[in-house]
């Protein structure tokens, strides 16, 4: 356990105590992980501050529950994945303006495979546009694994599946993701799969 | 998860090798490809955009203020309460109740009516027991003084055309023991359960008549009939009747009051099993409360309409009521 860990625990337990101060310290230590893990699984900025926002509260609301099983990080990120999937939920249910001249719905982003974008804005935007392509099961564990450097075991101890499960839907997202990117690519010469 | 292809062998190897964090060269070159293309993915997924720092002190700021919010509500709970209070819409539902009719109000009219006929028929019982005090005409004179009385049953007549006599010595009917019970008891008033608020009209009638109490109950199934002995027996005799509707006979088609005479002279002539069963179990539901007018003795088909035979309470005839519509279409004359 290294001494930033060690100052995390301490954090924590003082939080729990009611220090006020140690608390906000602690928030400002996890605030980019928990936004880390909501912009990727939500894959929008605005989606993400307002899933963030919530998980920055549950964890306040919480705090008295966590018991040091596990590190205090893999904790703030299961309630972080929870508040994202609960904001994807909402988004499910918010009304979608329509362009009815194209027939596309206003807001799904522009066509991030025009060479427009290019360099990192377009990587970006090609990146967002596959995860958000991805089904929950495959991109909760890939960001999991590969935003927050999580272990199979920790993994598998947030989303409650067992870690040969995590493994497989891991590889299976990846090689999803990187099948979508490389569809988008417009400087791509290989062709397009159609599934 | 369906749409999603299953995996490739080289996928799979892939990305373990990349969460084996080796970074020594793999020979393989597909795999190889894939490993490269798996790192620059994750390279990618890393790179998250920074949230900045307004939407990061948001957070901070909002996060704390439901730290402050916990400590308010643990030192003062009473407080939050009372803010809650406050905030919670209150709606007086008093105006709304009164705009509703009450349960009383809305069964007036049927009340009313209920009662309008127990009238009637007291007149009618009174008119045929004077008639029979005089001695002065026979049944056949009964039964057309009735059929007088009968015309005046709230338009009953109008809507089966007039209503047809029927003389005793034409139709000396067999109305079953249930209407042998009744017709024994003289002149009696007949009034339906659930009518309590016409008790005291039909009681001042009943008096006018010379009757001191009846009552008469029905629970769907069971009609039950109790008539008091006339005023000159102190001892009040009550006989009770029960009749099941879903048992009664079935008496068969008719268009004619002769008829249906013939018919109602012979004992019930079809097993009650059998036919009718339609009409009974309208009865038995309640399509049409018959016990003002009677004591029910058969069901039968009447110009079309299923309607059931009832024997007066008050007088030696048999009206045929109408289930649709529980207004006498037809009267027939009857000795005791």
């Amino acid at each position: 356990m290294g001494p930033d860990a060690a100052d995390v625990d301490a954090l924590v337990r003082a939080a729990q105590d009611g220090d006020r101060d140690a608390l906000e310290r602690l928030l400002r230590l996890q605030h980019d992980r928990i936004w880390a893990v909501c912009r990727r699984i939500l894959a929008s900025d605005a989606d993400a501050a307002d899933a963030s926002q919530e998980a920055m509260i549950a964890v306040v609301r919480g705090l008295h529950r966590f018991d040091g099983r596990s590190s205090f990080s893999t904790w703030c990120y299961r309630v972080a994945v929870n508040a994202s999937l609960d904001e994807l939920r909402r988004r499910r249910r918010r009304p979608t303006l329509v362009d009815e001249e194209h027939g596309i719905a206003v807001g799904d982003g522009a066509d991030v495979t025009t060479p427009a974008f290019d360099g990192r804005i377009g990587e970006r935007l090609r990146l967002d546009h596959a995860l958000a392509a991805l089904p929950e099961e495959f991109r909760v564990p890939v960001v999991l694994r590969d935003v927050c450097d999580l272990g199979y075991a920790e993994i598998a101890d947030v989303l409650h599946i067992p870690p040969g499960t995590v493994r497989s839907r891991i590889a299976r997202g990846r090689a999803a993701l990187a099948a979508a990117l490389r569809n988008q690519d417009p400087d791509t010469d290989r062709p397009r799969d159609q599934s | 998860m369906s749409d999603t292809p299953l995996p490739d062998p080289l996928d799979e190897q892939a990305s373990d090798l990349l969460d084996a964090g080796d970074d020594a060269p793999v020979d393989e070159t597909d795999v190889g490809a894939r490993l490269d293309e798996l790192r620059t993915l994750r390279a990618a997924m890393a790179d998250v955009p920074d949230p900045g720092p307004e939407v990061r002190e948001r957070s901070v700021a909002a996060a704390l203020a439901a730290f402050d919010d916990l400590l308010l509500g643990a030192s003062d709970p009473p407080a939050e309460t009372e803010t809650e209070t406050e905030t919670v819409p209150v709606t007086d539902l008093t105006s709304r109740v009164s705009r509703r009719p009450s349960r009383a109000r809305r069964w007036y009219p049927v009340v009313a009516s209920a009662a309008a006929v127990v009238v009637v028929l007291l007149g009618i019982a009174a008119l045929v027991g004077r008639s029979d005090e005089q001695g002065t005409s026979g049944a056949a004179s009964q039964a057309g003084k009735a059929a007088e009385n009968a015309s005046d049953l709230g338009g009953a007549s109008s809507a089966a055309g007039a209503a047809t006599t029927v003389s005793a010595s034409q139709a000396g009917f067999n109305a079953g023991p249930a209407a042998d019970d009744t017709a024994g008891g003289g002149a009696a008033t007949t009034a339906a359960a659930g009518l309590a608020p016409s008790v005291p009209a039909a009681s001042t009638a009943a008096a006018s008549a010379g009757v001191d109490e009846t009552t008469s109950t029905i629970d769907r199934r069971d009609v039950t009939t109790t008539a008091a002995a006339p005023s000159t027996a102190r001892e009040p005799s009550t006989t009770t009747t029960t009749v099941d509707p879903t048992v009664l006979a079935y008496l068969g088609e008719f268009s004619t009051t002769d008829a249906l005479a013939a018919v109602l002279r012979q004992p019930p002539p079809v097993d009650p099993t059998d036919e009718g069963r339609a009409i009974r179990t309208q009865l038995a539901e309640g399509s049409c409360d018959v016990v003002p007018f009677g004591v029910p003795i058969g069901v039968l088909r009447w110009n079309g309409r299923d309607a059931v035979a009832v024997r007066s309470a008050e007088a030696p005839v048999v009206q045929v009521i109408p289930l649709d519509g529980c207004n006498p279409v037809a009267l027939l004359g009857a000795s005791a």
